[in-house]
């Protein structure tokens, strides 16, 4: 075999066979034994870590947030097309709770369904009054501001508001919802 | 009302790695827990470890209701997506049930098939993957048989592999990855005819989307290869011809188009594409080889001095990528690739998809492209990632448990102080207080009503007009005799029996509304019992209570201290893992290297030799 044929089987092998030609993921070759077990035991861990998030996710609740004065508050997008959120204001009884400045990420998560958790604190049994003031832009690309208020009778059970983004088809608007879940 | 999913396309990408939602389902568009909810809002942001911690707690606190088995698909694909492919595994398993409703049973099949080829697990994913029925959606059908057509290849069922591709409704991108797998294999297989059919079918596609322009630039390049093997240099430049200029294969399709003609003895033609690559990114392997290929031109068509210049400047070349070869072997033993491939904001959850975007910082990386694209490398890099990530979790938790500590302690001392009160009893003497006030009152109502004292239950304005009278009655007393007050007295018992039957008219309501206000006293003073109750019940258990919290506390700190541990180990062994995988690309590449600078030392001793003998200078 001369020079160039020499050649040319290496670049055509290197074609056909060494380079990642075919565009499968799997094609790459299983894994080997050593890092088969490796990857069970990163996987074990990340169970492991997982349950010792949720507990330590319900410890902290349990501690910091017991049942009776649980208040928790929800933002959601229903529709919401003629609204652009960009950052929402808690305020509960006169006093500012909550500031969140969306990513577009985020939005597009509510817009997709998603619910995100704005709040969580303790409340008294008892009257109070929540507000939201809900910033972006509105109809024709202008500037929007809107606030939404609530006013709630928290009992010594859990509470968990909904703030909810709609759109008032007939006013051609963005309209803002509050629904307490029961 | 529920939450709309505004669009079918976003429900489609909701359980995005392998689980598209299932049409016509009732739960589909709507989100009827606020837990499944706040899992979307993570999942659809590639929060993965966060999404499944929310469906897990959900299941502590209280189960996702209306929901269908959504949250359990979610949970599944979370898994599947998180790399807990046995917990996937576990989780779609029971809803093949005969009961699933079908579109969700081949849903659960398709994931388990698809797990179970990327575990290689060929038969079980093919057994998987056949018993789906009709439910998929269209672009998953194609991925399902693009699938069962891999499964085939691995298993040299070459002709099974090319009626699946029949299967394909439609052109998709899955059906073009399949062919070009398949005509690859075949040709492989020295079926050099079949697999060019195939090649050529892709490469004569239109192609709509970057991707396929990308896979038809493969196909033509691999089928021009096949053809030069076959000696049909010339149909092969056609080919190479169809690779774009300026795609990622135009280097390996100048120096195809280069040995084509070099083959046909066009060799002055063939150095037309080899000079042009030759001032291309000397990192290519093509424009490494067309170093030599120019010289080994010059040398077969009598030109020795400049294949000797040409030999001297590939040598020279290939010197100094091996020497930067060094330079680089030795940053990535010191973890310049491993810091690179760390995430720049150790809480960022999604870094892994977002650095799949583009090559890490990193001197290697140019050398380790292909290396880097490749399932083992992107798997690898993912785990590290996710153990960087839960060790930022768990670091995080670590810094809050001494304010749970601290929470606990001012919980403790605040019981301490206000113990003395509580077993004051001082709220419990207030109910009994006003227990007495309602039984007064109770008795005051069986009076009235025993002895039908109407007047008793006169409202302030009767008691004014009842005083009015009473006073009218003094007045008639005294001046009766002195005078006739008969049509007065007659008025003063016409009104006074107007108010009396106005009164005892109302009776019956006034008595009830009485006795309702008593029912009520009575109910609000069995709940300040039961809240005094609670509240002693309560302060009696607090101490246990804070016990209990303490344990928890000291438990998890203990957790924390385990697994912090086990991930800086397996964080290490996948360090290691990940600099053999860059390691032995670089080798790889080194070899290639080195084989090109022997070739062109041995032809300049061969030149010089020659030129020697025939004396030229």
């Amino acid at each position: 075999m001369n020079v160039l044929n020499r050649i040319f089987c290496l670049v055509a092998v290197l074609l056909l066979l060494g380079s990642p030609m075919v565009v499968s993921a799997a094609e790459d070759g299983g894994p080997t034994d050593s890092q088969q077990s490796l990857d069970n035991k990163i996987q074990d861990l990340k169970k492991e870590v997982l349950k010792l998030n949720r507990d330590l996710f319900l410890l902290e609740e349990d501690l910091l947030f017991p049942a009776n004065t649980q208040f928790s508050v929800f933002v959601s997008i229903d529709s919401g097309n003629l609204f652009a959120l960009d950052s929402v204001q808690l305020q509960i009884d006169g006093k500012v709770v909550a500031n969140h400045l969306y990513t577009e990420r985020e939005v597009q998560a509510l817009h997709r369904g998603g619910v995100q958790r704005l709040y969580i604190g303790n409340l008294g049994s008892g009257k109070h009054e929540l507000v939201a003031f809900f910033t972006g832009k509105g109809p024709n690309q202008r500037d929007y501001k809107r606030g939404t208020t609530l006013e709630f009778e928290k009992s010594a059970d859990p509470e968990f508001v909904e703030l909810k983004i709609i759109d008032d088809k007939v006013k051609e608007q963005p309209d803002f919802m509050v629904k307490v879940w029961e | 009302m529920p939450i709309r999913i505004t669009t079918l396309t976003s429900l489609l990408v909701m359980l995005s790695l392998s689980t598209p939602v299932a049409a016509g389902s009732k739960y589909e568009h709507e989100v009827n827990d606020l837990s499944y909810g706040v899992a979307l809002y993570h999942f659809y942001q590639d929060k993965y470890f966060s999404a499944l911690t929310d469906l897990m707690i959900a299941k502590e606190r209280k189960p996702i209701e209306d929901q269908g088995v959504y949250p359990d698909l979610l949970q599944g694909s979370l898994a599947l997506s998180y790399g807990l492919h046995d917990e996937a595994k576990e989780i779609f398993e029971p809803l093949l049930d005969e009961n699933t409703a079908p579109e969700v049973r081949d849903r659960a099949w398709f994931n388990l098939g698809k797990l179970r080829y990327q575990r290689g697990l060929l038969t079980a994913a093919e057994q998987d993957l056949v018993r789906i029925q009709d439910s998929l959606p269209s672009y998953r059908e194609a991925e399902r048989l693009n699938l069962l057509a891999n499964i085939y290849l691995k298993e040299a069922q070459y002709d099974k592999a090319i009626d699946t591709l029949k299967a394909f409704s439609g052109d998709s991108t899955w059906k073009a990855y399949a062919r070009f797998n398949l005509g690859v294999a075949l040709i492989r297989q020295n079926r050099m005819q079949e697999g060019l059919a195939q090649l050529r079918k892709v490469g004569d596609l239109k192609p709509r989307t970057k991707e396929l322009a990308a896979l038809r630039d493969k196909a033509n390049l691999a089928a021009a290869y096949a053809l030069m093997r076959m000696n049909q240099p010339a149909d092969a430049i056609k080919l190479f011809q169809r690779v774009r200029l300026n795609g990622p294969q135009s280097n390996k399709a100048l120096l195809g188009i280069g040995w084509a003609l070099s083959k046909q003895e066009q060799y002055d033609r063939a150095l037309t594409p080899w000079l042009e690559l030759k001032e291309r990114s000397p990192l290519d392997p093509a424009v490494q080889e067309s170093l030599l290929a120019i010289p080994y031109t010059f040398e077969k068509t009598e030109r020795p001095k400049l294949a000797l210049a040409y030999y001297e400047e590939a040598t020279r070349a290939y010197d100094e990528k091996l020497r930067e070869l060094d330079t680089i072997t030795q940053a990535v033993k010191k973890g310049e690739l491993l810091k690179a491939l760390k995430p720049g904001n150790m809480g960022d959850e999604t870094a892994v998809s977002l650095f799949r975007a583009s090559l890490p910082d990193s001197i290697s990386a140019p050398y380790l492209k292909d290396m880097m694209a490749s399932h083992a490398f992107q798997e690898a890099v993912k785990n590290y990632q996710d153990l960087i990530y839960l060790d930022y979790v768990l670091d995080r938790w670590q810094e809050s448990l001494p304010t749970f500590e601290l929470m606990l302690q001012e919980r403790r001392s605040l019981y301490v102080q206000k113990l003395p009160e509580v077993d004051k009893n001082a709220q419990l003497k207030a109910i009994e207080e006003f227990q007495k006030q309602r039984d007064a009152i109770a008795k005051e109502v069986r009076r009235i009503e025993e002895s039908n004292d109407i007047f008793a239950l006169a409202t302030n304005e009767e008691r004014d007009m009842l005083e009015i009278f009473g006073d009218i009655e003094d007045r008639l007393g005294n001046l009766s005799g002195k005078r006739s007050l008969k049509m007065q007295e007659e008025k003063y018992e016409l009104y006074k029996g107007i108010l009396y039957w106005q009164i005892s008219s109302d009776i019956v309501p006034r008595l009830w509304t009485l006795k309702k206000g008593l029912k009520e006293l009575d109910l609000a003073l069995e709940d300040a019992r039961a809240a005094d109750a609670s509240l002693k019940t309560a302060w009696q258990k607090a101490p246990e209570t804070f016990e209990g919290f303490q344990v928890r506390i000291m438990g998890q700190q203990a957790r924390i201290n385990k697994l912090r541990k086990a991930i800086s180990v397996h964080r290490y062994q996948q360090e290691q893992y990940l600099q053999k995988l860059a390691l032995d690309a670089i080798t790889q590449y080194r070899r290639r290297l080195n084989s090109y600078q022997i070739r062109s030392r041995f032809a300049l001793a061969r030149i010089l030799d020659t030129m020697n003998k025939a004396g030229t200078p």
